[in-house]
């Protein structure tokens, strides 16, 4: 295993780099009452000049090991991972709000940390006086301020709501503040965790053309996201951490593909199993020898395991290879009784309409009263990959080159 | 295996802001590094950040008192009129409790009840400025741990709303002294800079405090149950005794005085002592909360 070292030691800064990540480690203590004390030391510690090299204390561990990249001028790197892998951290590491428990992190120029949209907003004050209070730490003049202020509600389209509350505001409306206010203030680099998720449809492509307008800008741009959709219209490179390690790191195409085999690879009972349901579906699987064709038939076993005796309901989807689209779902409604144990759901699609192409399985189970799920596999990361053959066909070929999906019959007249 | 480097020569130290030599066009190029040498490694880089940050601070804190009182406006009915009750009550009881015997104030320089009303307003600030660091931090746990504002800006802020207090309370001191028939000396003119002493020794108190209060509950409590025992000890209600013992309540001389120049300029022993102690731990405590910032931060959230 790599050693930490407390200074940053390696090769060169590169020469248009805005951010330099050398060597970090943070290590972290899941017991409140021991972190404080494990504090409290490294408090007292700080008054010696010379560290010791970090070592892991009773019931302390890495939260991130050995980290080391660099973005350039123009460049976005999108930070990739499961929950717990230590992507927060990273970017607390950052923007300066933690301290590296070995290693460091230089920044060559102006960094806008979004790590929550919204933070130190006061409900009781406008939207125009707490945009006012966020562009106080700049020292503007009078009439630039007023432009600032103006640019942020042109961007953030919410009208006369501007001077209202912000008690008033609707989730996506804070959300599109606090953007606004974090992309006017004219960082070289922006570090963002999550936030885009926030808000609607219309508000995130907002976002993301004004983090391609940053780039193009030669603006940097560190994003923390699982969109697949957002990673790879944004980003450039891609790192995937998995418990605190890098596991993968370049191009973000490739490294959405692998972050998105880790979510299969790690599939079973651990993963789709939160810790007070009574079931959990095991694996997703096609029952049929061949390949699957258009127009033909499909077969599908769900394997689940309960905790408990469950009524249940049952549902297949069909996705595309990117998880992006649901093209459909089918439901069988009626309640099963799921015993304790291993339990096989079947599901037979005669013919399936499907065009040519790769797609993907998932499956949920719910609770017969109430249709709450109760197990889902392939909702958060990635279900059963199957792939539809087509025939030598001309009108199959013109099918596949504009992308459909479905194939529907139709009676002509 | 060789002895990891503890620095890397190639980069500035954590923290420091130096002007680039390699081109940035896009802004003022500046290099801010982080790693995880200790406070103490470059005292002088520690020092001169945290001078930059408290400069920086200034405004963000000023805005954000601004923005808190405007808010604490609209969520209260009575508004300033919390300022101004509690002294009031105070000298009505004190008052009361001497009419009947209960208390015995002793021969005090000033009117009783004028006597316990300075008391009791010197006392708040006191309180007050003393929980403002915690207060301050505990409150906006959101923004400490997932922004990068300066805790400075926080700091502050909570230090203007206790001199704002102050100056609300200023023509109070005056109007009951008049009030009590009290002909105030060009002395008064000195009052605030005493309201300025006590507060700056709370809140030097308070931010040295801090740090602790914030990773353990217990240290919060424990400011309650001492500033009890503490305001009992203090000659708020009394007059101050002459022994040596009773003066070495720090906050005594600088209450005595204070109350003292709504006569005449005097100065009480240990005056100066205590506002010296007190420059002195000010910065010192302010330092010793930036070491233990990071720390803090990552126990908050």
């Amino acid at each position: 295993m790599t050693r930490p070292l407390i200074g940053a030691a390696g090769a060169e800064a590169a020469p248009d780099a805005i951010l330099e990540v050398r060597g970090a480690w943070k290590k972290f203590c899941p017991n409140v009452a021991r972190a404080r004390r494990y504090a409290m030391r490294n408090i007292l510690a700080e008054l010696y000049p010379t560290p010791r090299e970090p070592r892991l204390r009773r019931m302390e561990r890495w939260a991130l090991q050995d980290l080391s990249f660099s973005v350039g001028r123009g460049e976005a790197i999108a930070i990739a991972g499961r929950n717990g892998a230590g992507k927060s951290t990273l970017l607390k590491l950052i923007a300066g709000i933690l301290k590296p428990d070995a290693g460091s992190i230089a920044l060559y120029g102006r960094a806008a940390a979004m790590l929550e949209l919204g933070t130190g907003f006061d409900p009781l004050l406008t939207g125009r006086e707490n945009v006012e209070a966020a562009v106080s730490a700049f020292q503007l003049g009078f009439r630039e301020r007023g432009e600032l202020i103006e640019r942020v509600l042109d961007f953030a389209e919410i009208g006369d709501a501007f001077e209202a509350p912000l008690l008033s505001y609707s989730a996506g409306m804070r959300a599109r503040l606090a953007y606004a206010i974090e992309a006017h203030l004219g960082a070289d680099l922006l570090l963002i965790d999550e936030v885009l998720a926030v808000g609607d449809y219309a508000f995130q492509l907002k976002c993301i053309n004004h983090l391609r307008g940053h780039l193009h800008a030669g603006g940097s741009l560190v994003l923390v996201s699982h969109n697949v959709h957002q990673v790879q219209s944004i980003c450039d490179r891609a790192i995937v951490l998995d418990r605190g390690h890098v596991v993968f790191s370049g191009d973000s195409v490739e490294g959405m593909t692998h972050l998105l085999n880790m979510g299969r690879a790690a599939g079973g009972p651990p993963e789709r199993a939160p810790p007070f349901s009574p079931i959990w579906i095991d694996a997703i699987e096609i029952d049929q020898s061949g390949p699957i064709s258009v127009d033909g038939p499909l077969e599908i076993l769900v394997r689940c395991t309960a905790r408990e005796a469950t009524e249940a309901i049952w549902c297949v989807g069909i996705c595309t290879a990117d998880n992006w689209v649901c093209i459909t779902s089918m439901f069988d409604k009626m309640r099963r009784m799921l015993p304790v144990g291993e339990s096989t759901l079947r599901c037979r699609v005669p013919r399936l309409p499907l065009a040519a192409g790769s797609y993907l399985l998932r499956a949920a189970v719910m609770d017969a009263e109430t249709h709450y799920p109760l197990a889902m596999y392939g909702h958060e990361d990635m279900g059963l990959p199957f792939t539809v053959d087509t025939p030598s066909d001309r009108f199959m070929n013109l099918l596949l080159a504009h992308n459909h999906l479905v194939q529907i019959d139709a009676e002509w007249g | 295996m060789t002895e990891p480097p503890l620095g890397d020569p190639t980069i500035p130290v954590r923290g420091s802001t130096e002007k680039l030599v390699r081109p940035f066009p896009r802004t003022s190029a500046v290099v801010t590094t982080y790693d995880a040498r200790h406070a103490l490694a470059d005292p002088a880089a520690f020092v001169r950040n945290a001078w930059r940050d408290l400069v920086r601070s200034l405004a963000i804190s000023w805005a954000l008192h601004r923005a808190g009182f405007g808010s604490r406006r609209r969520a209260a009915l009575f508004g300033w009129l919390w300022l101004i009750v509690p002294p009031f009550i105070a000298a009505a009881t004190c008052l009361y409790f001497q009419s009947r015997r209960v208390l015995n104030g002793g021969e005090t320089q000033l009117p009783y009840a004028l006597h316990v009303f300075v008391g009791v307003v010197v006392w708040q600030l006191l309180v007050d400025a003393l929980q403002s660091p915690m207060q301050q931090i505990r409150g906006a746990r959101q923004v400490v741990t997932r922004s990068m504002l300066p805790h400075e800006a926080l700091l502050l802020a909570g230090l203007w709303d206790v001199l704002l207090s102050a100056a609300i309370r200023l023509p109070l001191i005056v109007g009951a002294a008049l009030v009590s028939g009290v002909h105030p000396g060009w002395s008064v003119l000195l009052i605030p800079a005493g309201l300025a002493a006590v507060i700056g020794f709370g809140f030097a108190l308070g931010l040295l405090i801090a740090p602790l209060g914030l990773l353990f509950d217990d240290v919060q409590r424990a400011t309650f149950l001492a500033t009890g025992l503490w305001f009992i000890l203090t000659p708020v209600m009394y007059s101050a005794l002459p022994s040596p013992r009773f003066w070495l309540n720090p906050l005594t001389p600088l209450l005595e005085t204070t109350r003292g120049w709504l006569l005449a300029p005097a100065i009480a022993p240990g005056f100066w002592i205590v506002l010296g102690a007190s420059a002195l731990l000010l910065p010192i405590a302010w330092l010793a909360y930036r070491m233990a910032r990071p720390h803090l931060v990552e126990t908050l959230g």
